[in-house]
């Protein structure tokens, strides 16, 4: 079956003898590496490190309260000093170090998120769209039955149902967020299904399995990971709103979107605990889009025109 | 066409079916409803009791289809708290929630629509980079934090806008500019790709050589070839609507079912829940089959079989 | 060429060079053009694909493909006019009007969204003032033999056969008494059947019209029925041109023969086709001197020195090779 693959992507390019050369290879790894933009994977980048080593860095205990220090401004404001550098909340608190912390519910939830919710959505996909029949259509009503529903709703039921936590927040949007990855990854599977290396694997008698997974699969992982780069914002953000609505992470351990509702009652008195969370949360979905966006452009076979 | 739309109708329903099976089974994995409505002190007997009296010791699929033709009535049992039909409960917040999803949605489509299809027009300029560029950001702010931002800055600090709640038009500006950020952003590069895609389109080419002035070629074959791939963006981004009312409601106090329906969650009241999210669901299925309805209708290709 | 040559030219092509600034290198899609057509004659332009044909077929429309490619230099003369030098608006007037296109797919060149009569009409709606547009189209139906135009008017596309479309479409290129007509692969998208029906009634209207016709085509078949001169494109150069008769008869340039001789014979019973050894150059990086060399059996050290110029061999027959004596 690996032949077949080789062979059919290599038909019409004169002067290419098979694969590539090793070296030429690691050419096109660096010319690639080159054009990845800096900034928003140094953002994601920056995000994992916070969240693996958020006791080295964060310089205070996030739950460590103080209620003498209660609601201090960041430093760069008057009251404010460089011990808090982002100011403390209502217990005293140090803003950065929960921001830090924070950083690590985020990154759980929008790696594991979006990893569950897309091997969920990427299996249907590829299923619906092989077979097609019954197996579609059966596929296809529930999507659109999930697609329906309000994911906050549904989200509401079932955390109100067995409670809020880290786990049962990615189970709920791993159990949300799959049909997203359903539609598109069908439509391509789709169109694989009916291309020539597909039926030659079947005459020569290979099992459908096999198929899938050796032919359907690794070419739909394209589409797959930009939707999947692009969907990790998507889960830090729900993630935010349903801490925001108290259906999220327990307090106290930290949560962007936990701070945000914190910060929300005092909004009047300290700006500061509401404000700077969001941001933290805008950088880094912005990363994540940008990075989605920049793969996009990069898998997109047209790019391979441009001569 | 008219088997498609009979076809179109029979596919909603089962989908509207298996949201109710769906919100059924979520209930009752919740656990005994019983539980909640006694105090703890009950007797067995009274639990016993209000247990036959909710038709909860039935078996499992007999309960299932009672629900259904109750909800085929449009009754959907009484709230917990307050013993009133959810129902009703339900319509006497529906008008405030559609004043505002009325209000955000058509603040984000003038928005999102000329951002999205000018940029795709004028693809490449500086109109483009920075047109998306703002749309790129609209969707990275989480539509929650825009809202208490927005709050922070026109209500606590400049005191133009009130805070939260419900009233004349003043009140209503600030969670509907919420609301509109949750979609307004990923509509317009919705609506630009879409553009885009019949920007490529041979027969737009071939009406340019034809001579026929640029602009009539956009206004004749562009923007009505996109028509429907619009409308059909700006359905599927109501479901999105829907759930950002939910925590737009919350932030502003605004009376809505998505106000009601988080207040029935913290207080388990799960007839009001299971209701909303059935109407909610319904709500969606209708509004997507008016799409393909109207779609039916514009493309002669369906129209003419 | 005499003067009184040039006063026949419909359309001169001087000097004309396009190329395309990509990101990964400059493409020189058309490099130094001469050509000229004459009224009422068929010109056929021949080559593969990107050899440049259709960059050439849209640029007299005054269109380039954006926004990489650009028009490095030349004239493009209609009747003395050089459209180059004109402006956006004067451009749409031209488009459709004094020049008009019979694109290749006719399926993907109609809007399914309007019917077939507006979209014959629009042309002639936009070029030619005041008129009963309703009967223009019908009348140009009928020349185009399209069955019950009536009716047909109120078609959509889709409701169409592939024929039937394209004559649609040659209607619509027709409506507006162009000077000078470009066909770009007509008959490419067509069923065999269909496509002799479509040259039969492209060559009746060129020559009930009298119209100056470009052909574009990979087709030598084609271009044997249609045209009357030819002209050989390859790598963005015209390396022969010649009446239509006398290049099939004495083919000069090496690409020329061996396209003829690629040409499947049904008299000589060949089982094996000829097929020109080698494959066409990478655009971004074309070989020195003659583009053809590489794979040219008579190729010597001074053909890959600089790029031939062109030699005219008789009145109307020119060739671009050093070597075409020895040949």
């Amino acid at each position: 079956m690996r032949t077949v693959v080789g062979e059919a992507r290599t038909i019409g390019e004169p002067g290419t003898k098979g694969a590539l050369a090793d070296g030429q290879r690691i050419l096109k790894l660096k010319k690639v590496v080159r054009r990845i933009p800096k900034a928003s994977a140094l953002i994601i980048i920056g995000l994992v490190l916070c969240a693996i080593f958020a006791p080295l860095i964060a310089p205070h205990d996030p739950l460590a309260q103080d209620l003498v220090n209660s609601l201090k401004p960041p430093f760069f404001q008057k009251g404010g000093s460089v011990s808090h550098l982002l100011g403390t909340d209502s217990l005293g608190r140090d803003i950065l170090s929960r921001m830090i912390y924070g950083a690590r519910v985020s990154a759980i939830v929008g790696f594991a998120g979006v990893l569950f919710s897309g091997l969920i959505g990427t299996f249907l996909g590829v299923l619906a769209g092989y077979f097609g029949g019954k197996i579609d259509a059966v596929i296809m009503r529930v999507t659109d039955m999930m697609l329906s529903l309000p994911y906050i709703l549904i989200a509401i039921a079932i955390i109100g149902a067995i409670g809020p936590s880290l786990r049962n927040i990615i189970i709920v949007l791993a159990i949300t967020q799959w049909v997203g990855y359903t539609r598109i990854i069908r439509f391509e599977a789709m169109g694989l299904s009916k291309s020539e290396f597909v039926d030659m694997a079947v005459i020569s008698g290979s099992r459908w399995w096999r198929i899938l997974l050796t032919h359907i699969l690794p070419n739909v992982l394209n589409s797959a990971v930009v939707l999947a780069t692009l969907d990790v914002g998507k889960m830090i953000v729900f993630e935010s709103a349903l801490s925001f609505l108290g259906l999220g992470v327990k307090p106290p351990t930290p949560s962007w979107g936990g701070m945000l509702a914190d910060g929300r009652i005092y909004l009047t008195v300290a700006w500061w605990i509401a404000t700077l969370p969001g941001v933290a949360i805008v950088i880094t979905v912005l990363g994540g889009n940008l990075l989605g966006d920049w793969l996009r452009d990069e898998l997109d076979p047209r790019h391979q025109l441009k001569a | 066409m008219g088997a498609y739309i009979v076809r179109r109708l029979g596919q909603s329903l089962i989908v509207i079916l298996g949201v109710i099976c769906i919100t059924f089974a979520i209930s009752r994995v919740v656990g005994n409803p019983v539980v909640l409505l006694l105090p703890a002190e009950a007797t067995e007997e009274q639990r016993v009791a209000l247990m036959k009296d909710l038709g909860l010791d039935k078996p499992m699929y007999v309960q299932l289809g009672i629900y259904i033709s109750k909800v085929a009535r449009l009754d959907f049992g009484r709230s917990f708290r307050s013993g009133e039909p959810a129902m009703k409960l339900l319509l006497d917040r529906v008008p405030a929630s559609l004043y505002l999803c009325f209000a955000g949605t058509l603040l984000s489509v003038c928005i999102a629509l000329p951002l999205g299809i000018i940029s795709a027009i004028k693809r490449g300029t500086i109109f483009d980079r920075v047109g998306m560029t703002i749309a790129l950001l609209g969707q990275s702010i989480p539509g929650f934090w825009a809202g208490i931002m927005m709050i922070l800055l026109f209500a606590v600090k400049l005191r133009w806008l009130p805070p939260s709640g419900y009233g004349p038009p003043q009140y209503v500006i600030l969670p509907a500019v919420t609301l509109a950020f949750f979609f307004a952003a990923a509509t317009a590069r919705m609506t630009r790709s879409n553009i885009l895609d019949v920007l490529d389109m041979e027969y737009v080419r071939y009406a340019r050589l034809k001579g026929v002035p640029e602009r009539i070629v956009i206004l004749r074959h562009v923007l009505r070839n996109t028509f429907i791939g619009i409308l059909n963006i700006v359905a599927l981004q109501a479901g999105l609507l829907l759930g950002g009312a939910v925590i737009t409601e919350f932030i502003f106090s605004w009376p809505g079912i998505g106000r009601l329906s988080l207040d029935a969650i913290y207080n388990r009241d799960y007839p009001v829940v299971q209701a909303t999210v059935i109407l909610a669901a319904a709500f969606f299925v209708v509004l997507n089959l008016l799409v393909d309805i109207v779609h039916i209708a514009t493309d002669p290709r369906i129209r003419k079989q | 060429m005499t003067m009184k040559e040039k006063s026949r030219n419909v359309l001169e092509v001087n000097n004309l060079s396009i190329h395309f600034f990509t990101d990964r290198g400059v493409v020189r899609a058309v490099e130094n053009i001469d050509f000229a057509v004459r009224d009422g004659e068929v010109w056929g332009l021949v080559g593969e694909s990107a050899s440049g044909k259709s960059v050439i077929g849209q640029a007299l429309m005054g269109v380039v493909a954006k926004p990489a490619g650009r028009i490095m230099s030349g004239e493009i003369l209609l009747k003395g006019e050089d459209i180059l030098l004109k402006s956006p608006h004067a451009l749409e007037e031209m488009r459709g009007g004094r020049v008009a296109i019979i694109p290749q797919d006719p399926t993907t060149a109609l809007n399914p969204l309007l019917t077939v009569g507006f979209q014959i009409g629009e042309s002639f709606r936009y070029h030619c003032q005041g008129g009963d547009l309703h009967g223009e189209v019908i009348g140009v139906m009928k020349t185009v033999h399209i069955p019950a135009p009536e009716m047909r008017y109120e078609d959509y596309p889709h409701q169409l056969s592939g024929g039937l479309k394209q004559r649609a479409i040659i209607a619509t290129a027709l409506s507006s008494r162009p000077e000078l007509l470009i066909a770009d692969e007509p008959t490419s998208a067509l069923d065999v059947t269909i496509q002799v029906q479509i040259i039969r009634l492209i060559r009746e209207i060129q020559r009930e019209f009298n119209m100056a016709m470009i052909l574009i085509t990979h087709n030598l078949g084609l271009v044997a029925k249609m045209a009357d001169r030819v002209a050989v494109l390859y790598c963005g150069r015209i390396v022969e041109e010649a009446p239509v008769k006398e290049l099939f008869k004495s083919p000069l340039h090496p690409y020329t023969r061996g396209l003829l001789a690629s040409l499947p014979r049904g008299d000589k019973g060949d089982v094996e086709l000829y097929t020109i050894p080698g494959h066409l150059p990478n655009p971004l990086d074309l070989p020195p001197g003659c583009s053809f060399a590489p794979r040219c059996a008579y190729a010597e050290d001074e053909c890959t020195g600089a790029v031939p110029g062109t030699e005219w061999t008789s009145e109307d027959h020119r060739v671009a090779c050093r070597r075409w004596r020895q040949l």
